[in-house]
């Protein structure tokens, strides 16, 4: 602030000084922050409200109070929504991580070769969109001529109904998921061990470490708030689900893919329940909110 | 890099990689064989596209008879070029917007203190868990009256507010030296001076990684776009290509040419800015 | 600070006065959201259009068909934004009237009622008023191998399903399927099972809407649709337009496909090498002495919303297209999709010979001989995921299909209060 009082002290007004360095901070929150207003605050407000409401589109929209939210918990479709959700949040989050941080750290490593064209490899999935991806894997997971099932057959090993068979089909979801993830994720943990300087890798290793010691005991503790970063994001994203299981399997057969975003999709774009998919919204956002400060307390405990 | 160079320990662990030799084969062997795993479908995907279409179904992996067909149609038969265009000028637009957003914001956080700055941050924290498709139809309908339908205005903007985006930069900027800052605004340079010409140099790295996430987002997002867009030439890549999965005639040979093509721009997009990106991430995400 | 200020706001400024000068054109505009073959036939007769509507320009946008009924949606529930007309599954048309926002088009359609099947008029109209314009009907026949049927001695055309069923325990000992089933079903796969509904007039709701109590021909119907598959094992099962079911075409293991003329396009493009090898038959009766009627998979209807700038020129498109038996036929030429407008089906492009179908006329010898029922839509939305979960469960072996429909209509019951 030394600076400050200075340049204060040299201007002719003092007050006009102040005021106007008083106002840059928010001059140059403006620009973010009018855009920010009008596409994301403006619409997630007016939604909030429409929640308690029973908007349907043109008609106009009754007050409803807390209506849409005790339909919700009462519907066991939600619940079971709910369950199929935090499931497949569950094995995605932790595969999807341990699978990233491991690839990372064999791209960190100094005995792998080929790195940029590994690095490559594993990125281009995340450049496919979704349409094709959606049609290729479709292909992939064809009963008895799909792709899979075709290695597996060679192998010698049963050849499941990957999008037919209620008990797989989130299985395959969560293939297909991982596989549009893994590359992003990987080069977010990757940048994470660039960072960490090699001075206190070497260190170790000639302290006489193993390098699975080094890994252990130094490298991820170090890396934890990337760890932190890329949990935290791959659970919202894994929360709000739809693409893959719309794409594939339209949340089912039997319900066994339908995710908390499917049934609002459902709700808000084909029954045309606006106030209530407004509703199953905010439920959304609570969960999502709920499960970031828990995975903030576990993960992040020790650095505070 | 250049720094592990002159670094004395260098030798030795040159010299312990040399011995075993036999570990980096098996372990570039088994990194190799999971990319086989990874890169299957999209090799299959780049084969199928060389297919004619009724071969697509034939049941075997290398083409039959070779052909451009797919590519051909795709070319003349869909306004495929123009989605290309109009997708990467949004994608480019939404980045460069979005950066400039983004590194301004972040900055501000990062740098002042000013009455409402904790609740304004949280505000933007929180919106990142509001699902999908909560925005899309208030939002349609104030644009609408706007008549802001069917332009790329409306397809940047959005993607130039990205939350992640200035938490990334406030993350970063918070290790600007403030000495720097105050030497600077002794030397009587003005604020948004000291922004564009001392802060942003320094916010080079972190702006890789939130180019990339922007980009991508821009690059990947569906309903946005669907909902936006009215007319045929100004639909972007994902939903022009959509458009080809019809109701009872899905164009798999164009729809598998599509993606090859696609895929392009973003690798090479990738290689440009890789060294920035992983710059950027490693030391915004670690402060 | 200034300058680069004052670049972003000549941006932002210049962008909206492109709008702006985008907006305000001589001629009206109108356009029009459709897919794939119907885009096609839209552009076929648009110029004839223009020239007869000289002030009128139509726009033609062809989506994703999903796509563009979210889209219409998201218009709707606004009240803004929409596209003066769009082609809409004709399913899923009750929901749309439901919200208020279609244009009513009593007036200039009632005259035209007894133009057009019972079964096509009957979705766009609801209390005695007409909301948009129909546009196809998609009544089912049932495609087959003449090839080998004839090899194995099979005798055609099948009277009932009966002989069907007789035939496809022939073809099923040499491995070879009948028709296909959608199973797993799932939302996509409803349309299958109602084309056998709806060819034997099993309603799930009765003209008002209500949902019929102890459906006896819905339940034999669902039975009836489980035995193809499971009972007598003559249908191949996979999800509708699944990679699999096309492979199975392809390998010679399907012999015949229930579905609506669209399914020509489709064979043609998939397995070109069989073309000569298909033929066409009318749906067989659901019994010796049952009505010569079919049931449809899929049909569309042209919506026009209230909130379009241009209503007249809207109309005006729509029945150009939908009421007009010169234009109407070219959704037949297009995409083999039947018009709704019966004018048309006097055309002798309906008399044609397909080469696939080795020179048969898929009207004169399979659509022509059969009826198509009504059959009744409401609350389609949600009663295709109830349906289609039950019928999972049921193909899942959670159910019997006696079961599978009793919690269909219980469900229908609660959830729609019908």
């Amino acid at each position: 602030m030394t600076a400050a009082d200075m340049l204060a002290r040299r201007s002719p007004a003092p007050w006009r000084r102040t005021f106007r360095r008083a106002l840059i901070p928010y001059l140059f929150l403006a620009p973010f922050f009018i855009t920010f207003l009008a596409f994301w605050l403006g619409p997630i407000i007016a939604s909030f409200l429409y929640s308690f409401t029973d908007w349907r589109g043109v008609l106009d929209a009754q007050f409803v109070g807390t209506a849409n939210y005790e339909r919700i918990y009462n519907d066991p479709r939600f619940w079971l929504a709910l369950r199929n959700t935090a499931f497949y949040g569950l094995v995605y989050v932790t595969l999807l991580n341990v699978l990233a941080l491991a690839l990372a750290l064999a791209l960190d490593s100094t005995w792998l070769r080929f790195k940029n064209g590994l690095k490559i490899g594993f990125f281009l999935p995340v450049t496919i969109s979704l349409v094709v991806a959606a049609v290729i894997f479709e292909m992939v997971f064809a009963n008895g001529v799909g792709l899979l099932n075709i290695i597996l057959g060679a192998l010698g090993l049963p050849q499941p109904d990957w999008l037919g068979d209620p008990q797989v089909a989130i299985w395959s979801i969560i293939i297909l998921r991982i596989w549009r993830a893994l590359g992003y994720y990987a080069v977010i943990y990757f940048a994470g061990l660039q960072a960490i300087p090699s001075d206190v890798k070497e260190a170790a290793r000639l302290d006489g470490c193993r390098p699975w010691q080094v890994t252990w005991y130094m490298t991820l503790p170090l890396l934890k708030p990337v760890i932190l970063f890329g949990v935290i994001m791959s659970t919202i994203w894994a929360l709000e689900l739809f693409d893959e299981p719309w794409v594939l399997t339209k949340g089912g057969p039997a319900d066994s893919t339908l995710t908390i975003v499917i049934y609002l999709y459902q709700a808000g774009f084909q029954y045309i329940e606006l106030g209530y998919a407004a509703a199953v919204s905010y439920v959304l956002t609570f969960l999502i909110v709920v499960a970031a400060i828990v995975q903030k307390l576990l993960i992040g405990r020790e650095q505070q | 890099m250049t720094m592990q160079v002159m670094n004395p320990t260098e030798s030795r662990v040159g010299a312990a990689t040399r011995s075993m030799p036999l570990a980096s084969y098996f372990g570039t062997l088994l990194m190799l064989a999971l990319l086989a795993i990874v890169m299957t479908p999209v090799l299959w995907a780049v084969l199928s596209a060389f297919k004619t279409r009724s071969d697509i179904f034939a049941g075997d992996v290398w083409p039959r008879n070779w052909s451009t067909e797919s590519f051909r149609d795709l070319l003349s038969k869909t306004l495929y070029v123009r989605w290309m265009v109009n997708s990467l000028f949004v994608a480019f637009c939404s980045t460069a917007l979005g950066l400039f957003f983004c590194s301004l914001g972040g900055y501000a956080f990062a740098k002042f203190d000013f009455p409402g700055k904790t609740f304004l941050f949280w505000v933007v924290i929180a919106s990142v868990s509001i699902p999908p498709f909560t925005t899309v139809i208030p939002l349609f309908g104030w644009l609408a009256r706007l008549g802001l339908l069917d332009t790329y205005l409306v397809l940047i903007l959005p993607f130039a507010a990205n939350a992640f985006g200035i938490f990334l930069m406030r993350q970063y900027a918070m290790g600007v030296p403030n000495e720097l800052l105050d030497a600077g605004r002794i030397d009587g340079c003005g604020e948004f001076r000291l922004y564009w010409s001392v802060v942003l140099p320094l916010l080079r790295p972190a702006l890789g990684t939130v180019g990339i996430l922007i980009f991508i987002a821009s690059w990947n997002s569906y309903i946005w776009p669907l909902v936006m867009m009215r007319s045929d030439q100004m639909l972007t890549l994902p939903v022009g290509v959509a458009s080809l999965k019809g109701d009872q005639l899905p164009e798999y040979g164009m729809l598998m040419a599509a993606s090859v093509l696609s895929s392009l721009p973003i690798i090479l997009a990738f290689f440009a800015m890789q060294r920035q990106f992983i710059a950027g991430l490693t030391q915004g995400a670690v402060k | 600070m200034s300058r680069m200020t004052r670049r972003i706001l000549l941006a932002a400024v210049s962008a909206v006065a492109v709008v702006g000068a985008a907006a305000a054109q001589a001629k009206t505009k109108i356009t029009y959201w459709a897919w794939t073959e119907h885009v096609a036939a839209a552009n076929a007769v648009k110029t004839e259009f223009e020239k007869q509507n000289p002030d009128i320009e139509v726009e033609i946008s062809n989506l994703n068909p999903f796509d563009l009924q979210d889209k219409f949606l998201v218009a709707m529930a606004a009240g803004v934004g929409g596209p003066d007309v769009a082609l809409i599954l004709q399913r899923r048309f009750d929901v749309y009237i439901s919200t208020g926002g279609l244009l009513e088009t009593t007036k200039e359609m009632s005259p035209l009622k007894g133009q057009y099947p019972a079964a096509v008029w009957s979705s766009i109209e609801r209390d005695g008023k007409t909301y948009g314009v129909p546009y196809d009907q998609n009544p089912s026949a049932l495609f087959y191998r003449s090839d080998i049927f004839e090899q194995n001695n099979i005798k055609v055309p099948f009277d009932t399903w009966d002989d069907f069923v007789a035939a496809g325990k022939v073809l099923s000992q040499k491995g070879i399927f009948i028709t296909h089933v959608s199973a797993p079903s799932g939302v996509p796969g409803v349309a299958n099972l109602v084309e056998y509904l709806q060819s034997r007039n099993a309603q799930i709701f009765d003209d008002n809407g209500k949902v019929v109590r102890n459906n006896a021909l819905a339940r034999e119907t669902v039975r009836f649709y489980y035995d193809l598959a499971r009972t007598h094992k003559i249908a191949f099962e996979s999800r509708n337009n699944a990679p699999e079911f096309f492979q199975a075409i392809k390998d010679g293991r399907i012999a015949g496909y229930a579905v609506p003329s669209w399914a020509l396009f489709r064979l043609q493009k998939e397995a070109p090498e069989q073309s000569g090898k298909w033929r066409a038959m009318p749906w067989p009766k659901w019994g010796a002495n049952a009505p010569a009627t079919t049931g449809a998979w899929g049909g569309n209807v042209l919506a026009i919303p209230k909130s379009s700038k241009n209503k007249e020129a809207a109309l005006k498109w729509a029945q150009f297209i939908g009421a007009n038996d010169i234009t109407q036929i070219r959704i037949w030429e297009e995409g083999h999709l039947l018009p709704a407008f019966e004018p048309a089906l006097k055309s002798e492009a309906l008399l044609k010979g397909e080469s696939y179908l080795g020179g048969q006329s898929i009207y004169e010898s399979a659509l022509k001989p059969r009826t198509l029922n009504n059959f009744n839509y409401f609350d389609w939305a949600k009663t295709e995921v109830i349906v289609g979960n039950e019928l999972d469960l049921m193909f899942g072996n959670k159910k019997t299909p006696e079961q599978a429909w009793d919690d269909i209509e219980k469900q229908l019951i609660s959830q729609l209060r019908r």
